[in-house]
């Protein structure tokens, strides 16, 4: 048994400094994914021990974010979600809930629910965002934080959940027309937005395109 | 612009936010998003919840309590294969051959030796190594649902609930027929540490749906350490992976301690006239060892 017997590896020592720069990434998903501050610990550690545990799975070259991501994502699948697997349930609630979910924002209320000059949501938004998002399903919740939070491509949160590519973008989706829907009630609500100045809930996005362009033809 | 456009934007929007989609079709959007208002809202407003969401998240950082949390659970991991991970000096005497030497650690898969199982059995002291196979990520898993057990105890003392009952007559007198074996509070006054811990409460909680005590002991530095009292026939801590035998000299008499790690703390496991105890606490291992042969 020689020392070397593992060269393409990291060694123990390096990999814990690899392991150990990636906490804060680790660290903001996992506040999204438990919504609770101690268990957010609890599973960044877990996740960080087992990935060091796994060190010699890990195929230097790769990345490292993703496979730690991957690690944490199974994590929190596996073992800090309450109660038992909600996918079949609250797949089948919300997708009964389409005309909803699929509510419409006309253009203007889309303007006025963001900061004009620059990519973000108005400040009176932000706290609704992070609540929504806290509320969302599981399934919907963890898609969307890998897709937002860390970016992860569509494939590498499929890896990470363990679902074909087709039902991430879908509950990337859903989470999102989730979260559209409860900014607009909240703008409504903050008298940002009047309802009056909304469009309803079309079913579709096809039977919204005449008034769409009675609206103003800013097109 | 046509309809059919516009719906393009809408089908590929989200793909186009967040990257996904390919050169030629980004330029494709492009184009249509650089005459058509309406698109345009509609993706930059897809792009600022995408944003607030990134930067809201980022805003946190890990505390360094965490960080020096997974050092030490590293450390402990670093050492758990070897028998005692208590002292250097003891692991030399009890492995001498096999302390720190590199050849070592190449002669087992990480994950397969950090998972190496010693079993208590009567005796406490039957060694059964774990597997040594393939450490994929699923033996990683797997080793990790055996440490389930140590990490309920842990979490015992890492978030402690409040107390049932805080008289320690009454703890024996109501715990011990539910718990199946006596639970009595043991009073640190006079024993080894200078600093007298002092019970603090006491209540009832399953492991394995199996019942068992709960002890808390403070002492004035308001360090805490938790004691969970169990029946072994009941609770087999037998399978836990990651807990090192330590046999120490107490009064003349050797007494062997489980010594392990979970959740960053470090926990001694043993088993006296049939009581099973296991003791976490804000303490470093050889307090911890020197404290659970108390019991």
């Amino acid at each position: 048994m020689s020392v070397s017997s593992d060269q393409s590896a990291y060694s123990a020592k390096d990999f814990e400094a690899l392991v150990l720069s990636q906490l804060d990434g680790m660290y903001a998903v996992a506040r999204r994914l438990t919504r609770d501050p101690s268990l957010a610990e609890d599973l960044v550690h877990d996740a960080a021990i087992k990935a060091l545990k796994a060190r010699k799975q890990f195929e230097p070259g790769t990345n490292l974010r993703a496979w730690m991501l991957r690690i944490l994502t199974n994590t929190f699948i596996n073992g800090y979600r309450r109660g038992g697997l909600e996918r079949s349930t609250m797949e089948g609630a919300h997708e009964s809930e389409d005309p909803v979910a699929d509510g419409w924002l006309s253009a203007a209320t889309m303007r006025a629910m963001r900061e004009p000059e620059e990519e973000a949501l108005r400040p009176v938004l932000r706290a609704e965002l992070s609540r929504a998002i806290a509320e969302l399903p599981d399934e919907f919740r963890v898609a969307l934080v890998l897709c937002d939070v860390e970016e992860l491509s569509y494939k590498e949160i499929a890896e990470a959940m363990g679902t074909p590519m087709g039902t991430v973008m879908s509950r990337i989706h859903r989470a999102r027309k989730i979260l559209q829907e409860r900014l607009r009630k909240h703008a409504i609500a903050a008298g940002i937005i009047s309802e009056s100045s909304e469009l309803g809930a079309p079913t579709n996005v096809v039977s919204l395109e005449p008034r769409l362009a009675a609206k103003g033809g800013r097109s | 612009m046509s309809h059919s456009s516009c719906q393009d934007v809408e089908r590929a929007l989200e793909a186009y936010v967040d990257g996904e989609l390919d050169a030629s079709a980004v330029l494709t959007l492009d184009s249509h998003l650089a005459n058509c208002s309406e698109c345009a809202e509609r993706v930059a407003f897809a792009h600022s919840i995408k944003r607030t969401i990134r930067v809201e998240a980022h805003e946190e950082v890990a505390p360094a309590s965490l960080r020096a949390r997974i050092l030490r659970s590293a450390e402990a991991l670093d050492e758990a294969p070897a028998s005692s991970p208590v002292s250097p000096s003891r692991r030399v005497v009890s492995l001498e051959h096999s302390t720190r030497a590199p050849s070592w650690r190449s002669a087992f898969p990480w994950v397969a030796a950090a998972a190496v199982a010693f079993a208590i059995g009567g005796s406490m002291r039957g060694v059964r190594t774990g597997n040594a196979g393939n450490p994929d990520m699923a033996t990683a898993s797997f080793a990790s649902a055996r440490t389930q057990l140590l990490e309920e105890f842990a979490v015992q003392h890492a978030r402690p609930l409040p107390p049932e009952e805080i008289d320690p007559a009454r703890v024996t007198k109501v715990f011990s027929p539910i718990v199946g074996v006596p639970v009595r509070p043991v009073r640190f006054a006079n024993g080894p540490v200078a600093d007298p811990w002092l019970f603090a409460g006491a209540r009832l909680m399953a492991f394995r749906d199996e019942p068992a005590a709960t002890l808390s002991y403070r002492n004035v530095g308001g360090a805490r350490i938790t004691v969970v009292v169990f029946d072994p026939h009941r609770i087999e801590v037998r399978s836990a992976c990651c807990l090192s035998p330590k046999t120490v000299r107490v009064r003349g008499e050797d007494r062997t301690v489980l010594v392990g790690h979970a959740k960053g703390y470090p926990l001694a496991v043993s088993e006296n006239d049939g009581v099973g105890y296991a003791v976490s606490g804000d303490l470093n291992e050889p307090e911890l060892v020197t404290l659970a042969t108390n019991f």
